[in-house]
């Protein structure tokens, strides 16, 4: 048997030794698993980053190729431009010269060699081309070939000879010429899609710079147009609520520092703050309207400059012809500066390409102009213009806003001090409010000096089970004795406590009661105070009111007739 | 050479494309009045008539019978009584002073002067007037069936749809 239990041990000791390589085997097998693990996280890791440089690397060289094309193309297209349009640089290189030559009375070999129509058959699409014949032969006093010279203009591209000659009739003065060439650059425009260059023009009749003749034609054919808008659905509606949005939007703020208490405990401060601002708006707009009226200088030199620019750009442009052709130079020129990114680009001719297509319509140029002159490029006499064109909208939009802000007034101001919620309709409700605070307070004071009890459990549960142990003989006399000392002991830390917490109960409330007091009374303070500025400020809407009606287009002519003086003087 | 003046370029009809023809037509007169559309603002009322109905309290009792008076001036001022697009009332501030506030001179039918005070809640038709009725710089506030027309202490109409 001792053998036995000797074998016996011997494969129990291998059994263990063979469990323990066993677990020895099975911790390496997963250790080498968290490696394999980590080492496929790492992998991935860097797989990742690899395409993303691949996609980088990729991007990159595709917006390389797309450079090297696109520096290319610019030299092809370049050139193609040259031999397809070539003379019409050629043309308007020309046109500038004469225009100087017409300016300085001075006429060169040049002019008299734009006499001939060879000129027109060379580029028999190209409206520049027979103006500048036209021109030519009239300083030549040629009239045939002058007259046959702008039949062929006009009919080639009506609109820019007729932009150019108004233009360069006014230059010269032909007072006659310009007013019958301003006529019918009228007529070309529709209200709805005005030219980009209308408002400069509009500019220049309006500050006198065009002859006095032509305002009066101006303000006829703006009649017109507001009378064809007006039969409009909704369209006196749309201006009104348009006037009505800029009054919103322009009102003052109120100042940081005005009714700190009402900020902190009104509960429809929002509300009150609306309000003041509506009120505000009186003032503002009667100082606005005012100083619009006013006379005030134009800027001549620079409306007459941006005129002239109008003209260089007309003898200058790219025709509709070249457009496309040079629109694809512009496009690849942009991917060369921003070194082959095509998105980037095309966005940016985008934004260029806005620019010069933006057409208004009459209304919007109008409301832009009184709005906000210097963004629309319009002058203070222009706006003045504008202002008393819309007067009719502005004052029934002033007076609706009027109605409508009273209609929305807060009727209540509601509070919230402490705790304490109520409502005041002017502040003058001190007393009543007061008496309601101290309820409030003393209500509170209540409830916790009640809630501020002895708990009378511990001594009776002392005593109970003392007396108890005591009564029914059990050995343990000296718990019995204890519960009863605990009970009776807890009992009175528990009176001087409580009496403390009396103390400090009503300490607090006194004085949350006092402070209350003194912001309840300073709230109200600040009620009647509102109260009155929000009655001064209303009141000024008659101010504003008159300053409106005042508004006329007689008051805007004198204004003109001012700046008109100004420069003939 | 000299620069000639040159009087006319222009001889043939113009025709343009996308221009409104009619607008070739149109007169050259220009006139501020004409500025404005007809259908923009009321009449304005006049002072007379302001002070007039302002006056109401001195008419007593609760119906107005054979207020000649009263229907003409307003008859002149607004038009007939009766007609859908006459005002179905006016209201306007109570000088009888505490506890009242507004009254109404209802105009449908029978000639009534109601006068209410701040508790009392006014017919659903005029309730939404009453803040601007009290409002110190109205006058008077004609109701009709759609819209309220606030006259202020000038006479000015402003129209609010209800």
């Amino acid at each position: 048997m001792a053998d036995n239990s000797g074998a016996l041990n011997q494969i129990n000791a291998n059994i263990l030794a063979v469990h323990q390589e066993l677990r020895s085997f099975e911790q390496s097998t997963l250790q080498s698993f968290a490696t394999v693990d980590q080492k496929q996280n790492i992998l991935e890791n860097e797989l990742k980053d690899f395409y993303s440089q691949f996609l980088a690397f990729v991007k990159a060289d595709l917006m390389q190729k797309r450079l090297q094309l696109a520096e290319t193309r610019v030299g092809n297209l370049r050139q193609d431009l040259q031999i397809k349009y070539g003379y019409y640089a050629e043309i308007r290189r020309m046109a500038s010269g004469i225009l100087q030559g017409v300016d300085s009375g001075i006429i060169s070999e040049e002019t008299i060699k734009f006499t001939t129509e060879e000129v027109m058959i060379k580029a028999p699409r190209y409206w520049l081309a027979p103006t500048l014949v036209c021109l030519s032969s009239w300083i030549s006093d040629n009239k045939e070939v002058a007259e046959k010279a702008l039949d062929e203009s006009l009919k080639r591209d009506d609109y820019k000879t007729t932009l150019f000659f108004m233009l360069t009739m006014r230059r010269l003065n032909r007072i006659d010429a310009t007013r019958q060439w301003v006529e019918r650059y009228f007529l070309h425009q529709d209200p709805k899609k005005l030219s980009r260059e209308f408002i400069l023009i509009l500019e220049g009749i309006v500050t006198g710079i065009f002859p006095p003749a032509s305002k009066t034609l101006m303000m006829s054919k703006i009649q017109s147009w507001i009378d064809l808008l007006v039969s409009e659905p909704d369209f006196i509606e749309k201006q009104i609520d348009t006037w009505i949005q800029m009054y919103k939007a322009t009102r003052p703020l109120v100042n940081d520092k005005k009714y700190p208490l009402l900020r902190d405990y009104c509960s429809n401060w929002n509300g009150v703050e609306e309000d003041l601002r509506n009120v505000y708006s009186n003032d503002h707009l009667s100082v606005f309207f005012a100083d619009i009226l006013k006379n005030n200088d134009s800027d001549i030199k620079n409306i007459t400059f941006n005129l002239d620019n109008i003209l260089h750009s007309l003898v200058g442009n790219f025709d509709d012809e070249e457009l496309p052709l040079q629109r694809e130079v512009r496009l690849n020129e942009l991917i060369v500066e921003f070194q082959g990114d095509e998105d980037e680009a095309k966005s940016r001719m985008q934004i260029e390409e806005d620019i010069y297509s933006k057409e208004v319509d009459f209304l919007r140029l109008l409301t832009n102009a009184a709005f906000n002159p210097e963004d629309s490029g319009a002058s203070k006499v222009t706006q003045s213009l504008a202002v008393s064109i819309s007067q009719p909208w502005i004052l029934e939009a002033n007076k609706k806003f009027l109605a409508e802000y009273r209609l929305e007034q807060q009727q209540e101001i509601s509070f919230n001090i402490d705790g304490f919620q109520g409502k005041t309709q002017n502040g003058s409700d001190e007393e009543e409010l007061i008496i309601q605070q101290d309820l409030y307070y003393e209500n509170i004071r209540n409830e916790q000096l009640n809630a501020n009890k002895i708990n009378y459990w511990a001594l009776i549960i002392g005593v109970g089970i003392g007396l108890f142990l005591l009564f029914s003989g059990s050995e343990n006399f000296g718990i019995a004795i204890l519960s009863i000392v605990i009970g009776v002991g807890v009992f009175f830390w528990q009176k001087s406590s409580v009496a403390k917490k009396r103390v400090s109960i009503n300490e607090e409330i006194d004085n949350k009661k006092a402070r209350g007091k003194e912001i309840l009374r300073g709230f109200l303070a600040e009620v009647v105070d509102l109260k009155t500025e929000l009655f001064l400020e209303d009141s000024k809407s008659q101010k504003l009111q008159k300053t409106i009606q005042d508004i006329t287009p007689e008051s805007f002519s004198s204004i003109s007739a001012n700046v008109s003086r100004n420069i003939i003087n | 050479m000299k620069l000639q003046s040159k009087n006319t370029f222009l001889h043939k009809k113009l025709i343009i494309p996308g221009v409104n023809q009619n607008l070739t037509q149109k007169s050259t007169k220009v006139d501020s009045q004409a500025l404005s559309s007809p259908s923009l603002s009321l009449k304005k009322r006049s002072v007379d008539y302001i002070r007039f109905i302002s006056k109401i309290e001195n008419l007593e009792g609760h119906s107005v019978n054979g207020y000649k008076e009263l229907i003409d001036k307003i008859s002149v001022e607004i038009g007939p009584l009766g007609l859908p697009t006459s005002p179905i009332g006016i209201l306007a501030k109570c000088f009888l002073g505490a506890p009242f506030d507004v009254h109404i001179l209802g105009l449908s039918g029978d000639i009534i002067i109601n006068h209410y005070k701040v508790s009392e809640q006014l017919p659903p038709d005029y309730a939404k007037a009453r803040i601007l009725a009290i409002h110190n710089q109205y006058s008077i506030v004609e109701v009709y069936n759609d819209k309220f027309v606030l006259i202020d202490i000038e006479g000015n109409t402003t129209n609010l749809t209800k």
